[in-house]
């Protein structure tokens, strides 16, 4: 404990301040991930009121969202920043982990170092904590779940099976893909109970592990159904955007057969990311306890990967990949037998930082793409152009009657939400009785775009195609249009 | 291949020169006096295959002694003194009178290591007489029993009043009481929704911290428990007999006589010399049954018989505090009639005490339950102990918070015990308040991993009248150590006061709060009524609901958690049924709050020997007993 009484501070500084200068270098070059900006977007609502409690709290995913408003509302000079700055530190939290970790588990200060470095500057790291705290706490998640789950058929301690239990609900509650992760994630961890729990009593010792991650989705979902009417309310707050896939746009591009190739290209990359794992496979034969944990979550990975796919839920292939740095780290921390230098596992990691740094190039998806020219000094422009231009056009005005909840970036884009009229403002309920409103500005999303009509669609079907009278249209594209009043000239 | 004394040799073989034992008996005698390694006297007369009477008037006349009985001719009182009491019953040798001038002593083991021990004691120019053993320690118990018995129940109440349950509410206390229920009053009287509302929050505010420092605590439990079992079970075996102190074990039993043969079996398993066992079965003066069953079993060639003068309270801790004033032992540990400790466990707590610094003063062992599986109440109370016991006292251990000791196999050092007068007679928990109280006097009290196995209780009216009077118990102890709160905070530090708030406290107020939460809760589910709205602004509204849905559910995982270690997994589904078990803990902690008040010093008594497990291990226990 005492040799990481000043290493570890000294690592988390380190490690903050490389993180901190990075994100604002690549924000000086116009990068903000289209995750980062959709929670920036909603946290601006939530702040100012004008999205219910009720929302807020059936809001998916919460972990992050509750954090950034938390971290918003104690530090509200932060802006913009706060997602950014809360990705940070959640990183700098798992960056010192790895390193009190490794230290803890006899490794050498230069190995320790070492390792952490390979681990914490993967460009795989750095695109998850640029892509915003979701992702960062879902590498969280599975760092915990890793750790969980090589002890558990070795030790028989209840802190392995808190760590599992607990991994699974940091999962599903921090990203979307948490839910495709723990769902594949299920017969896997069959593998890592103690063959004595299992034969036994399997039932029982499943139970064990999933209870919490149940208990924590009924508990959301009757909670939704409490605040929201419907247990599964919170699936109408999600966006592609919260997803972490990128802007909605893109998303009908896609064919099959490019999401099989994506799925492919993720689950091989998953071992170009963690050389660790396939050389801690074939290290452990004899020892059936880590053996089996390092086929359980290789396979979980790869599982999670092709269910991604099928359900067209895969996110750029940086971030799917890059699950599996947290996976290297456990790995590293777990390896059988080795003498404190361990160059073997340090070499390991550096052959997967060189693997992820060949295959950040082989992501050509449109997030990743703005992530590589930012990172490598390049100016970017935003994710979604024409929300953001939507934005921008909005950006003076108030008494705008926009269904803000349905486009978060353009409040985003708009850098702050007083002035719109959104749909739990009194403006917008009194519209919705009167059939009629005074904004001076209408916004309104058309009901042929993928994702259908918003609010103040469905309050004016035919808004989009016709507009109002008294109203001109300011903006225009195949998603979005804007009307502005007409203001009556004197004579 | 041990063998016997040069005392007992020629002892056995004197008796069957005589006629008084078969050759066989001598040798069986002498096997079974090897293995329990006690003498060979004791066998023979546990086994009834020599008259006590006869046995020593026998041997007075071989060593030309006069035999006494000391029921008829008891020794003189002003000859004994109490604070060598200890060496009377170690050595079973007492001054008896002064005749022409010559002090006479008395003994029970009459032969050369007596006469050495009385020469070096008491000088050589005294005379001997033979007695019996069972005499000889009535004779002692007799002449000391209104000191003592005095002594057991005023003792800590007169040398260290701030620290006894005697006074249930100290006046500070009642003022402070009766000065928050009047403000409360008046506030509800002047801003009836907002009083309510900072009592609703203060109440949230608890749950939270609550259920916050137990998953800490069952965290902090589970790490690097392994690693110290393993460095104590190598230690013990490099243990020597000749190297282990004398050992005092009592049993305070009150009505039981049914189950007196499991705790004797249990015993003779023990892995531990006979010889220097000291077990003492503590009976109320009055329970002639279960003295008339010792005496049936005849357990007295081992075991002492205690038998405690009536007076009140009549509580175990009043007839421990009695009965351990005889002890001989360097060690003391408490042992309920049903009782099954593992065999090595007093092994395991004397490396634990030879590992400890001397601020260890204490060590307590696991409890479980035999009969598990008997019913719905034996699950779950399974559960419950097995979370407390396998998990949160070891989470207590490693933060250095107080522990409150459980009520059997608690180890204790005998100075210690001493210095702090045992245990409080007034309190029904007496065992966590000693926890506590060794705690504030700057001792530590440590857990090893072995486990005496109980009977849980299988009924459950018989369950809520223990749980109430534990949950009195914590009541008096939380009542009695924040008496002085700074000194508190300056003892266990602002941890410990934490833990001991959220621990001691935590137990029992939950189990009050709980029924009040449930009831709002279901007035609210019913009837959807918004009258509620007002005393739940949204900030507490989420806090409770995520008291609620994160705090019921981390409990029952926690519940889940804990038969994981034993590998009890088929325990584990009943944990979602433990709301009815938290309904049961409620009605119990009102009636622990209402007796408090009416009844603060009655001891609610637990009615064992009513699982069918028990009657089957008695019957074990009794075949078992003939066979060896």
């Amino acid at each position: 404990m005492t040799r990481n009484r000043i290493w570890s501070p000294l690592v988390a500084l380190v490690a903050g301040a490389a993180l901190f200068a990075l994100m604002l270098a690549m924000r000086a070059n116009g990068y903000a991930s289209a995750s980062g900006l959709d929670l920036w977007g909603r946290t601006l609502l939530a702040d100012d009121g004008l999205i219910s409690v009720a929302q807020i709290v059936t809001a998916y995913p919460p972990l992050p969202y509750g954090g950034t408003l938390i971290l918003a509302w104690l530090f509200p000079a932060l802006g913009s920043a706060a997602p950014m700055l809360l990705a940070i530190l959640l990183a700098v939290g798992l960056c010192t982990a790895w390193f009190a970790s490794f230290r803890n588990s006899g490794f050498g200060l230069p190995a320790a170092l070492l390792s952490t470095l390979f681990l914490s500057a993967n460009p795989l790291f750095l695109r998850a904590v640029a892509e915003g705290p979701g992702f960062v706490l879902l590498h969280w998640g599975i760092w915990l779940l890793a750790l969980g789950m090589f002890q558990l058929g070795r030790g028989h301690r209840v802190n392995d099976i808190i760590l599992v239990a607990i991994a699974l609900v940091i999962i599903v509650l921090s990203h979307p893909l948490g839910l495709v992760l723990a769902f594949a994630g299920l017969p896997f961890l069959a593998l890592v109970v103690p063959a004595d729990r299992l034969r036994r009593t399997p039932g029982a010792a499943i139970m064990v592990l999933m209870f919490p991650l149940l208990f924590t989705a009924a508990s959301f979902a009757y909670v939704n159904w409490i605040f929201g009417g419907d247990p599964l309310h919170f699936i109408d707050t999600l966006s592609r955007e919260a997803a972490g896939l990128g802007p909605a746009r893109g998303a009908a591009l896609a064919t099959p057969f490019d999401s099989l190739l994506s799925g492919c290209r993720a689950a091989v990359g998953l071992f170009v990311a963690c050389p660790i794992g396939v050389a801690m496979f074939a290290r452990t034969a004899g020892m059936p306890p880590l053996r089996l944990a390092v086929l359980a979550l290789m396979g979980w990975l790869v599982a999670a990967t092709a269910l991604a796919t099928l359900f067209g839920l895969l996110p750029p292939l940086m971030l799917v990949v890059g699950l599996g740095v947290p996976f290297a780290a456990a790995c590293a921390l777990r390896w059988p037998h080795e003498r404190p230098g361990r160059p073997g596992i340090v070499l390991l990691l550096f052959a997967g930082l060189v693997g992820t740094t060949i295959l950040t190039f082989v992501d050509q998806s449109s997030e990743t793409t703005r992530w590589r020219a930012a990172a490598t000094g390049q100016r970017v422009q935003p994710p979604d152009q024409n929300l953001a231009a939507l934005g921008a056009l909005l950006r003076n005005g108030g008494a705008i009657l926009f269904d803000a909840e349905a486009a978060p970036l353009v409040v985003a884009a708009r850098g702050r939400a007083s002035g719109i009229w959104s749909a739990e403002t009194p403006q917008f309920q009194l519209a919705g009785l009167r059939g009629k409103s005074d904004a001076a500005i209408l916004v309104v999303r058309n009901r042929e775009s993928r994702l259908g009509s918003d609010r103040v669609g469905r309050l004016f079907p035919d808004l989009y195609e016709r507009g109002r009278p008294g109203y001109r249209r300011i903006y225009d594209s195949d998603r979005w249009r804007a009307y502005a009043r007409v203001e009556k000239t004197g004579s | 291949m041990a063998e016997l004394t040069a005392s007992d040799s020629w002892t056995g073989d004197f008796l069957a020169e005589q006629g008084l034992i078969t050759l066989a008996q001598l040798n069986e005698a002498s096997s079974l006096a090897l293995r329990w390694g006690t003498s060979l006297p004791d066998v023979l007369l546990a086994r009834a295959w020599i008259d006590a009477d006869t046995y020593y008037a026998t041997l007075a006349a071989r060593f030309g002694m006069e035999y006494v009985q000391l029921t008829d001719v008891p020794p003189d009182p002003a000859l004994l003194r109490e604070d060598e009491v200890a060496d009377y019953m170690r050595e079973l040798t007492a001054p008896w009178r002064v005749l022409d001038g010559r002090l006479h002593i008395a003994t029970a083991r009459p032969g050369p290591e007596a006469i050495v021990y009385i020469r070096e004691h008491w000088g050589p120019d005294v005379a001997l007489v033979v007695t019996t053993k069972p005499d000889l320690q009535r004779a002692v118990q007799d002449v000391f029993s209104e000191r003592f018995s005095h002594a057991a129940v005023f003792d800590l109440a007169e040398r260290d009043p701030v620290m006894s349950a005697q006074t249930v509410f100290t006046p500070r206390q009642l003022i402070a009481g009766w000065a928050a229920l009047t403000v409360t009053a008046l506030a509800l009287a002047v801003r009836p929704v907002a009083t309510l509302i900072v009592l609703n929050l203060l109440m949230s505010l608890f749950y939270l911290g609550n259920f916050l420092f137990k998953a800490v605590l069952i965290w902090a439990g589970g790490s690097q428990q392994h690693v110290r079992a393993r460095e104590i079970e190598s230690a013990v075996r490099m243990l020597r007999d000749e190297d282990l102190p004398i050992y005092t074990v009592l049993v305070p039993m009150f009505r039981e006589p049914d189950v007196l043969p499991i705790l004797a079996n249990a015993l003779r398993k023990l892995d531990y010399p006979t010889s220097k066992l000291d077990i003492k079965i503590v009976l109320e003066e009055g329970d002639h049954e279960t003295i008339d069953a010792a005496v049936r079993l005849g357990l007295e060639g081992i075991f002492e018989i205690i038998r405690v003068p009536p007076s009140q309270p009549q509580t175990k801790p009043k007839a421990c505090n009695y009965a351990f004033r005889f002890a001989r032992g360097d060690y003391l540990v408490i042992f309920d009639a049903e009782d099954k400790p593992e065999p090595d466990q007093l092994k395991k707590v004397v490396v634990a005490f030879n590992q400890a610094p001397d601020s260890v003063a204490c060590v307590q062992c696991r409890l479980n339950y035999y009969n598990r599986d008997e019913n719905w109440l034996t699950r779950m109370f399974t559960l419950d102990y097995s979370l407390w016991f396998d998990l949160m006292l070891p989470g207590l251990e490693r933060l250095r918070v107080p522990i409150p000791l459980g009520g059997t196999s608690n180890h204790f050092r005998m100075d210690v015990l001493r210095e702090l007068h045992a245990w409080d007679p007034f309190n029904v928990t007496e065992d966590a308040d000693l926890g506590i109280r060794m705690t504030q006097k700057g001792y530590e009290v440590r857990l090893v991993e072995s486990t005496t196995f109980e009977e849980a209780n299988v009924s459950q009216t018989n369950w809520v009248r223990q749980r109430s009077r534990w949950i009195k118990g914590y009541m008096q102890t939380f009542l009695v150590h924040i008496r002085r709160p700074v000194h508190l905070m300056r003892t266990i530090g602002p941890l410990g006061v934490l833990g001991f708030t959220f621990f001691i406290g935590g137990t029992m107020l939950s189990g009050l709060l709980n029924p009040i939460f449930w009831g709002i809760f279901a007035l609210w589910a019913v009837t959807q009524t918004a009258a509620l709205d007002n005393l739940f602004p949204p900030i507490l509204l989420y806090l409770a609901l995520f008291n609620l849905l994160a705090g019921n559910g981390l409990f029952m995982f926690l519940m889940m958690l804990a038969p994981f270690r034993r590998n009890w997994l088929q325990l584990t589904p009943f944990s979602l049924t433990v709301i009815w078990y938290w309904a049961l803990m409620s009605i119990a902690a009102w009636k622990g709050a209402w007796q408090l008040v009416s009844k603060p010093f009655y001891w609610e008594k637990t009615n064992h020997g009513l699982s069918k497990h028990t009657a089957h291990e008695v019957a074990l226990a009794v075949q078992e007993q003939q066979a060896a």
